[in-house]
């Protein structure tokens, strides 16, 4: 009867982050976030990313770390065959400029015991909720 | 209590029978119904934001999971895994772009998390993988950035494409 006039563009911002929730860093910084200017906008202030660094690419991850604004970084996984200590300086250099404040979840899959201890020893774990090691 | 059932009244004047147990997976009717105390025989409960095309869908998709366990409230671990819709979700929404926004809608309103869920899912779905442009023409969104935004949009990017 009534007419939809429903579209992505339509939704309320914060059922547009509920969205966001299902995509991957990457996909929303370089892709969702240059459809249009709202949408640039909520990128901008979506705080709930995470970076894995067990599925994105070093040179992608360079780029997003780049763009992101620290404390909107969420959750870290890091970890994996890929998994280099060239990951931990790439973090490390945007932990020295800023705290990742509201980190709250880390998971770390096998990585050896010294990089887990040289990872978490520089970063700000006051208000972290969840902390994961598989070995 | 089993059997019970209650009248929904969707914003263009239809009504809906519905059991009870069906229709508080809505958390926003569980809400009236236990705290505020409405009693289930003589009341209709009037849903101002929720048509009756799309009132007729959610109590579709309620009733095929009226048996679920209840989603867990813990949004950190929450699944990412997009691939996990199940097939007959998969064919329930199989629906036009704007009956699929105001499922959202109204799973936002009626606070059924599992609809919201798999409604965003979907439309996450829509998303990964495709190019800005892409994304636009699958949901007729206007690219409204000036041509100077677009031109320091894609230095940024070179920028950091560099090394």
């Amino acid at each position: 009867m009534s007419m939809t006039t429903a579209s992505l563009l339509a939704l309320p911002s914060e059922l547009l982050y509920q969205i966001l929730k299902y995509l991957d860093t990457y996909t929303i910084i370089f892709k969702f976030c240059h459809v249009c200017k709202r949408f640039y906008e909520i990128t901008d202030d979506y705080n709930q990313c995470e970076l894995n660094f067990n599925s994105t690419s070093y040179s992608h991850m360079k780029r997003i770390l780049r763009l992101i604004k620290p404390e909107n970084i969420t959750s870290l996984i890091c970890g994996g065959d890929s998994y280099k200590s060239s990951d931990i300086e790439l973090l490390s250099s945007i932990v020295n400029i800023s705290p990742l404040t509201f980190l709250r979840s880390i998971t770390l899959d096998y990585v050896t015991a010294s990089k887990d201890y040289e990872l978490l020893n520089r970063l700000t774990l006051s208000n972290l909720s969840s902390l994961s090691i598989h070995t | 209590m089993a059997g019970n059932k209650i009248k929904l009244q969707s914003n263009d004047g239809d009504t809906f029978d519905v059991d009870v147990e069906i229709a508080k997976q809505s958390a926003t009717i569980k809400t009236m119904l236990e705290d505020l105390g409405m009693s289930e025989e003589d009341d209709v409960i009037p849903l101002p934001n929720v048509n009756s095309a799309i009132l007729k869908k959610v109590i579709q998709w309620a009733t095929h999971h009226k048996d679920d366990p209840p989603p867990p409230e813990d949004d950190e671990n929450r699944e990412k895994n997009l691939s996990d819709i199940s097939s007959w979700d998969q064919d329930f929404l199989k629906v036009d772009q704007g009956t699929l926004f105001e499922l959202i809608l109204a799973a936002n309103y009626l606070d059924i998390k599992g609809l919201l869920d798999v409604t965003c899912k979907t439309v996450a779905n829509m998303i990964k993988g495709r190019t800005p442009e892409e994304i636009r023409r699958q949901f007729n969104i206007k690219n409204d950035f000036t041509p100077q935004e677009e031109e320091q949009i894609k230095k940024e990017n070179e920028w950091c494409e560099e090394k």
